[in-house]
């Protein structure tokens, strides 16, 4: 259990750690909305400010893309899918086209960049402070019960690593008595996932008994969350940054059309 | 006076086997007592119970006078639960966390909190780690925060479920000595073994389970050379005739 996750938080004394939880989601969510129909300049201007706070902050990026590879994996799939054509006349020659090639990078880019923002989230923001700021932004609609919905997100979120976790150590255990000499697909699905599963109740359990012991009740001390000066700026800064990037990249689009 | 009394406990599981079979047992305040038996002879089962965490019938179990299932809440606080596998124990992301679930648990003031978590972190010497991640600690100090976990609670009575599996040499040294610590605090001490070795020279008492039942309950010294017809294996030092010597020495 020693072995580091990606989806984990890394405590630390950085301004992003300090960030009011709730200002930091919105960022996020600004973020990401914007990251999902960005274009190459859009892309560029918010990858910029990313990069700078990942190594202002310290993530460990070469550690968390290891851990993360088969998303990165993934990534080239799409890349290659979407790049790719087969020629149906003739099936043995592949073509690709530049086009093709830029709007499938300029995917693959957007899901990576949400990837390294999900990352600088999760490395600098705990559980109880995301379960707070969730509560908090949920009490403000009607006939939602926050509370439940907040400890549902983070159990979840508690259980990322440990399951991840979990899957390594069955897959080591299996790779130890040669899993990769069977070739059907089904049945070294069925000896991984089996086990997988059987723990994480196994474990689910043994969490639920060991909070029960310690009095857990929904109704509990909550972590109070303040916004200062700092965080305010940070929000402003932060999302002035995001329409300057829409309104510079809107100029230039018109430019380019002229 | 008893702390705790059990009174013809019985317990059943789901598959109709027998976990636990007509167990009555008083335990004072301040005793420290080793129960001990094989795999599957219910010694998890009875921790369970001292807790709530298995419901029961009427009037079974009462601590400090109050009685299960009605003072739940109340005896879950009175009594601390440490088990076996601290990893599954774990639920905070970083030490403070952790030590402050179970407070933040019984709606203490956040002031309360904070003075709760450096005083159980600095009972057991892990203060320095508290913004560390959980994860990152050593097998004993794991163990030793889930024990900070409990203190914050200002549990009287604490219950270690195989307290010292899957830890090394040092890690289990640093775990024995925290509990003979908090023995000598006046905390009455219950710990779960099948193994005796480590604890019985400083135990009060020994009790035995075999098969959901108590089959031996006396002094450590009056009992030790029979504990091997129940699965359990004689400390070397009584069995080589020395009598029982602490581990720790």
């Amino acid at each position: 259990m020693a072995e580091l996750t990606a989806f984990n938080y890394f405590s630390g004394n950085s301004w992003l750690h300090h960030l009011d939880i709730r200002f930091k989601l919105i960022i996020i969510f600004t973020f990401n909305v914007i990251s999902i129909q960005a274009n190459y300049v859009e892309l560029m201007m918010l990858s910029f400010p990313v990069l700078i706070v990942i190594f202002q902050v310290k993530l460990p990026l070469r550690h968390s893309l290891f851990e993360t590879r088969y998303f990165l994996y993934f990534l080239l799939f799409i890349f290659l899918s979407r790049t790719i054509k087969i020629d149906v006349t003739n099936p043995t020659y592949l073509n690709y086209s530049y086009p093709d090639m830029i709007e499938s990078s300029m995917i693959c880019w957007r899901l990576f960049l949400i990837l390294l923002i999900g990352l600088l989230f999760m490395f600098s923001s705990k559980i109880t402070e995301i379960r707070a700021a969730v509560q908090w932004y949920l009490n403000f609609v009607p006939f939602v019960p926050e509370k439940k919905i907040s400890l549902m997100i983070g159990l979840m979120i508690r259980f990322v690593p440990d399951i991840l976790q979990q899957a390594a150590d069955i897959s080591e255990a299996q790779k130890a008595r040669s899993i990769g000499k069977r070739k059907n697909p089904v049945f070294r699905i069925t000896a991984f996932a089996t086990p997988l599963f059987l723990r994480i109740f196994e474990q689910a359990d043994t969490i639920v008994q060991a909070m029960l012991s310690r009095c857990f009740t929904e109704n509990r001390t909550d972590i109070e969350l303040k916004a200062d000066k700092v965080d305010w700026m940070v929000l402003i800064v932060t999302l002035s940054y995001l329409v300057v990037t829409i309104v510079l990249d809107t100029l230039l689009s018109q430019m380019s059309f002229l | 006076m008893s702390q705790i009394k059990i009174k013809q406990l019985t317990y059943q599981f789901p598959d109709q086997s027998i976990g636990l079979d007509d167990i009555s047992l008083s335990i004072t305040k301040g005793e420290f007592v080793v129960i001990a038996g094989p795999n599957g002879s219910g010694k998890t089962t009875l921790c369970r119970h001292l807790n709530g965490l298995i419901p029961v019938k009427k009037n079974c179990i009462a601590i400090n006078g109050l009685k299960l299932p009605k003072d739940v809440g109340k005896i879950r606080q009175l009594v601390g639960m440490v088990f076996q596998n601290a990893d599954h124990q774990i639920v905070g992301q970083t030490v403070y966390d952790e030590v402050a679930f179970g407070p933040e648990n019984l709606k203490l003031s956040r002031k309360e909190i904070d003075h709760r978590v450096v005083q159980s972190l600095k009972t057991v010497g892990l203060f320095e780690y508290l913004e560390r991640r959980p994860h990152t600690l050593s097998g004993g100090e794991k163990r030793k925060l889930v024990i900070a976990g409990v203190l914050a609670m200002n549990s009287k009575i604490l219950v270690f479920d195989e307290p010292f599996s899957n830890l090394d040499y040092l890690g289990t040294k640093m775990v024995l000595d925290q509990i003979l610590k908090l023995h000598q605090a006046e905390h009455t001490i219950i710990i779960v073994t099948h193994e005796l070795e480590k604890t019985i020279a400083y135990a009060d008492r020994l009790l035995i389970l075999e098969k959901g039942k108590i089959v031996r309950d006396d002094q450590p010294d009056a009992i030790i050379h029979e504990v091997e017809q129940f699965g359990i294996r004689e400390p070397y030092s009584s069995k080589t005739g020395q009598g029982l010597v602490k581990w720790l020495n």
